[in-house]
Order: C-alpha cells, then sequence, then structure tokens
C-alpha cells in the first residue's frame, strides 16, 4: 500500500513538473481557442489530482491502526514505530489543552466536533547533508480532502495545541451554514480571539484602502455592515471604494510589460489622476474585501463570546443571512452586536508609542541596574 | 562635584550631542515631507510605512546617542589613564555613579528635539482622519529607550574597560554562531529563548520592540 502511495506521489510530483515545464509562459499572445483548450485540459488534469489525493487519503487512513489513542473525543490515529513516545505523550497533554481551549467556544457541541473524525499524525525526520535534519509532524483530518497542519521542530506542547485548535476549527466547519463559512474564510475559530488580533483587526480598519472601512471606523453600523461584507453589495467599487481608492487599487498592480494600453491607461490613471481610466481599470480585476478575513473572524468570535456555550449550537440551528446567523449565535441583534464589535476593535488600537508607567518604572529600573554594575570594577 | 562631571561630560560629547539634536529636531520633517511627495498619501499603509522609517530613524537615533554618551567620557579617561577621576576626593563607584547620572542628563536635550521636531512634522504634515499624531509619546520612548541603551553601553564599557568593543563584537558572533548550529542540528534554540526574554516585556531591550510611529492608528 505504502508502496503504490508513494510511487503515486512521485508520478503526480512528475507530471506537475511537466505541466509547468511546458506551459505558456505570461504574457505570450496565445487565440482564444487554444487557451479554451488549455483551460479544460488543465481543469481535467485538476480533476485527475484531486480523485488522485482522494485516493491516497483514503490509503492513509486504512494504513493507521484505530484510534491509537483517545484524548478525551479526540482521535489519534498513528503507528507508534513513526510517531515514538515522546511525541505520543506530548499529544496527550496538548490535546487536553486544546480540548479546554476550544471548549470555551465551542462549548456542549465540542464533543460532537471532536468526534466527527480522526486526526492522522506523521512524523517525519528528513536529513538534509551530514548535520542537518529537520523534525516534523503532520496533523491531518482523516477524510478531509488533505486538510493538515505541520509541526516543525522543534516539537512543543505549545504548537501541537495550536495545530490541534486550528484543526479543530477546520472540522467545526462542516455543519455551519455554507454561506457562513465562506463569508468567514472556510473556518470557524476554535480559540478565543486574543489582544494582538483585535489590534491586527482595528490596524486593517483604519488602514483600509476601501472608504468604507473608514466610514466604519468613525462609527456608522450600516458601513461596517457593508464593510464586512454582510449586507449584498451591488456595486463593491462604487460602494466601497471612492476614486482616490480606485488609484489606489491601480497603483498596487502592475499589468504585463507587452500590455500597451493598459500601460498607457494606468499612466493616465496615476499620473493625470483620470478617474474614468482608474475606473475601467479597477473594473478589470477583482475588487478587494475591504476589511480581510482575519477581521471578519473577529466577528464570529466575539458572536460565539457573547453567547455563551449555546452559542455555536444555536449557530447550526440558525437560519438566514450571514449577519442573522451571528446575530442568532451572539444571542444579540445584529445591530448591538456590530456596534459591540466596533467598540471592541477601536478599544483595542495600538496605544500610542509612549510606554506606560508601569513599562516606564521597569526600564528605568533595569537602567539603574546596568548603571549600579558598572561601578564594580575599578581600573 | 556632579555640576562639573556634568559640565566634562557636556564638554567632551558636545559634538555627538550636537549632532543628535539637530537630526532629531529635523530628519523627522524631512522623511515625512519627502515621503509623502513620493507616494500617494491617500493609502493609510503608505503613509503608515512612511511614518515607519521615521520610527527606524528614532530608534537608531535612541542606540547611537546611546553609545555616544556611554562610550566618549571613559574613551578620554582611558587616554589619559584615568588619573583624573583616581585623583579625584571620592571613590571610584561614587565617581561612576556621578557619570552616569551626568550622561542621563545629557539624554534629555535630544529627547527635547525628538519632541519639537515630531511636533513640526507633524503639524506640517496632513494627517489621514484615522491616524493620530504622537510626538510626545515618541518623545517619552526615545527617553526611556535611550536610558535603557545607554545604561547597558555604559555597564559594557566601565567592565570590559578598553576591550568593551572587542567583547561586544565577538560576543555577537558567538552568539549567533550558536543559534545557527542549534537551528542546523534542530535543537531547542535556547539562545532564541534568550533573545526573546531580553527583547519582550518586561526584557531590558522591549523597549525597542514596538512602534515608534509619530502618526498612528
Amino acid at each position: 500500500m505504502c508502496e503504490f502511495a508513494r510511487r503515486s506521489r512521485r508520478l503526480l510530483f512528475c507530471a506537475t513538473l511537466t505541466a509547468v515545464a511546458f506551459a505558456p509562459r505570461a504574457g505570450s499572445a496565445q487565440s482564444v481557442d487554444r487557451l479554451r483548450e488549455r483551460l479544460l485540459a488543465s481543469s481535467r488534469r485538476a480533476e485527475w489530482l484531486k480523485d488522485s489525493l482522494a485516493e491516497l487519503h483514503q490509503m492513509r487512513s486504512h494504513e493507521m491502526p484505530a484510534d491509537s489513542i483517545m484524548v478525551g473525543d479526540l482521535k489519534f490515529r498513528f503507528l507508534r514505530s513513526n510517531v515514538g513516545d515522546d511525541v505520543t505523550a506530548e499529544l496527550r497533554v496538548a490535546g487536553k489543552r486544546a480540548l479546554a481551549v476550544a471548549d470555551s467556544v465551542l462549548g456542549d457541541e465540542l464533543p460532537r466536533v471532536a468526534r466527527e473524525t480522526p486526526i492522522l499524525v506523521t512524523r517525519s525526520n528528513s536529513r538534509y547533508g551530514e548535520i542537518l535534519r529537520v523534525n516534523m509532524v503532520n496533523l491531518e483530518i482523516a477524510n478531509g480532502g488533505g486538510r493538515s497542519t505541520l509541526v516543525r521542530a522543534p516539537i512543543t506542547q505549545g504548537k501541537l495545541e495550536e495545530a490541534i485548535l486550528d484543526l479543530l476549527g477546520t472540522m467545526a466547519t462542516s455543519r455551519v451554514p455554507s454561506s457562513v463559512v465562506g463569508w468567514g474564510g472556510e473556518w470557524v475559530p476554535a480559540r478565543p480571539t486574543n489582544p494582538e488580533q483585535w489590534e491586527d483587526a482595528a490596524i486593517d480598519m483604519a488602514s483600509s484602502k476601501a472608504s468604507i472601512a473608514r466610514t466604519c471606523y468613525v462609527g456608522s453600523v450600516p458601513a461596517c455592515e457593508s464593510a464586512l461584507a454582510l449586507v449584498v453589495v451591488h456595486d463593491p467599487l462604487n460602494e466601497w471604494y471612492t476614486p482616490d481608492g480606485w488609484r489606489i487599487l491601480v497603483a498596487t498592480w502592475m499589468p504585463p510589460k507587452d500590455a500597451d494600453s493598459v500601460l498607457a491607461e494606468r499612466m493616465k490613471c496615476l499620473d493625470q489622476k483620470v478617474n474614468a481610466s482608474c475606473e475601467r481599470l479597477a473594473r478589470s480585476r477583482s475588487i478587494p474585501i475591504p476589511l480581510t478575513f482575519g477581521t471578519r473572524s473577529t466577528l464570529m468570535s466575539l458572536a460565539f463570546q457573547r453567547g455563551g456555550r449555546d452559542a455555536y449550537s444555536r449557530m447550526l440551528r440558525a437560519q438566514g443571512t450571514t449577519l442573522q446567523v451571528l446575530a442568532a449565535t451572539a444571542g444579540i441583534t445584529p445591530d448591538s452586536l456590530i456596534r459591540e464589535w466596533h467598540a471592541r476593535v477601536i478599544a483595542s488600537s495600538p496605544k500610542s508609542a509612549s510606554p506606560s508607567p508601569l513599562e516606564a518604572t521597569v526600564f528605568i529600573a533595569w537602567a539603574l541596574l546596568f548603571g549600579s554594575l558598572a561601578a564594580r570594577r575599578r581600573p | 562635584m556632579f555640576k562639573q562631571v556634568l559640565y566634562t561630560q557636556w564638554k567632551w560629547s558636545r559634538a555627538e550631542l550636537m549632532f543628535c539634536v539637530v537630526g532629531a529636531f529635523i530628519v523627522p520633517t524631512l522623511i515625512l515631507r519627502v515621503g509623502y511627495e513620493v507616494v500617494d498619501g491617500y493609502s493609510i499603509t503608505n503613509v503608515l510605512g512612511v511614518v515607519g522609517f521615521a520610527g527606524m530613524f528614532f530608534g537608531s537615533l535612541s542606540l547611537f546617542t546611546a553609545f555616544a554618551l556611554a562610550w566618549r567620557p571613559y574613551i578620554v579617561d582611558m587616554s589619559l589613564r584615568h588619573v583624573g577621576p583616581l585623583s579625584l576626593p571620592v571613590p571610584w563607584p561614587e565617581f561612576v555613579r556621578l557619570r552616569f547620572l551626568a550622561g542621563a542628563t545629557l539624554v534629555l536635550l535630544p529627547t527635547f528635539a525628538v519632541w519639537i521636531g515630531g511636533v513640526i512634522a507633524t503639524t506640517t504634515s496632513a494627517i489621514p482622519l484615522t491616524l493620530h499624531a504622537y510626538p510626545g509619546g515618541v518623545a517619552l520612548r526615545f527617553l526611556t529607550a535611550t536610558l535603557v541603551a545607554y545604561a547597558a553601553g555604559f555597564m559594557l564599557q566601565y567592565v570590559a574597560g578598553k576591550h568593551a568593543v572587542r567583547v561586544a563584537v565577538i560576543s555577537f558572533f558567538v552568539v549567533l554562531l550558536l543559534a545557527l548550529a542549534a537551528s542546523m542540528l534542530g535543537f531547542e534554540n535556547v539562545i532564541g529563548k534568550v533573545w526573546n526574554v531580553i527583547t519582550t516585556w518586561p526584557g531590558p531591550f522591549s523597549i525597542f520592540n514596538a512602534r515608534w510611529m509619530l502618526i498612528d492608528v
């Protein structure tokens, strides 16, 4: 089985290399028919790759002995000879800690989520040359279509815990309404949002290229809903961005060197500030979302936190738009949820560069300590 | 006594101090002016990039000021074989304390220049709606960071004596090599952990590990 899997992987690797080698170079002229043929061929190859991958994952789950260890409701499957006793012990502790953290978010549904599918664990110790070796542990959701997370050396409980939490977040998405999963970036947070993530959200909101995010920053609830893509947006370019924003969007994109007309239009937009040119160019590409998926996940996380232990169960039962589902999860009205989220984001804005009184005291103490040590040696 | 030590320290370090004061006064405004000319000011990311560049200047200036103040008086004393300090009617530890305090007092000059320079730079630039100016905050961070770096440099200089630079450079490379070897051999990076301890709160150098932003969210 193993040999077959290795061969299949090698074949796939060769096929990918061949495809890359014979693929046309970007920017070369091609007819529409030729492009269509290539596109069809590529999608066929993608299908084959998907089938082969599914086959490989299927095989790997059969290779592993069933339920090598169980930590609470989490099942880890692995070969003891491969993983070793040290990582097994670390996995036990990390699993227990991850479940405790996820319990605060997923609440009563956690046992069901954790039981859903086992996690396959493989350890590899690759050698590069004589002295360099890289120790890695791969955690993968069985039948999860290859959804996995890699832990690199040094393998620590903390890193394993983070990896398990990531996988629990992925497992938790399976029963969540698809609109919410798509909105949240195919992931449900299985751990509470930390202060750094809130701070990132504040920076994201204040520094977004979209004017709608700036309007949200000053406190408009409808603007926040639009910036978070929680309401239907008919014309994202006009509803999210102003002409200044169009120019920034165009500036961040470099067209191919041989696309003369596009380059001329870009110059018109950037140098002469012709709005029509900016709009045409901005519309020719996908319009970036005003706030990142990371920022969206803070809203989902707040909904879980606000909703208590039943929040996740309520999310699974909820119906309607993404905003309605999130509000039902939190157990409050949509406007209150957005207002609370906005207040939380603004409160998480990075503090001024000034050190706090406590910081200043500690640093001055350090300075005095260094200064007093200096007098110890006489020339 | 302190007045005399302070005067001597000022006399010996005034060139470096004036250089720092003028730099702190002019460079932030220059960086913001030139930066705003080059980038599109509507993009907050661009603005923060320009301000981050000014922040890097403040961090570097802080280190430069600290080491200039720590290094100069010792070098002058050493060239005279420490005859002056050792002939004074105060014990050596007392003299070192006075020297230390004198240097720390002189840090106030560039700090004041950083504050005034920051105020000029931010009042003469257009600040986007979602951003705020923090010249006072940057000046306070500059003062604290310079004091910590000055104290560390002062300690190194007075403990290692004339070999201070050699000790610092050799230690740096030894630590770097050990860290590299440990990571190549797949061992847990102890040096990385030690580095984290001194550069993250409440470590002494965590003061440098922050946003030195004149204009920020």
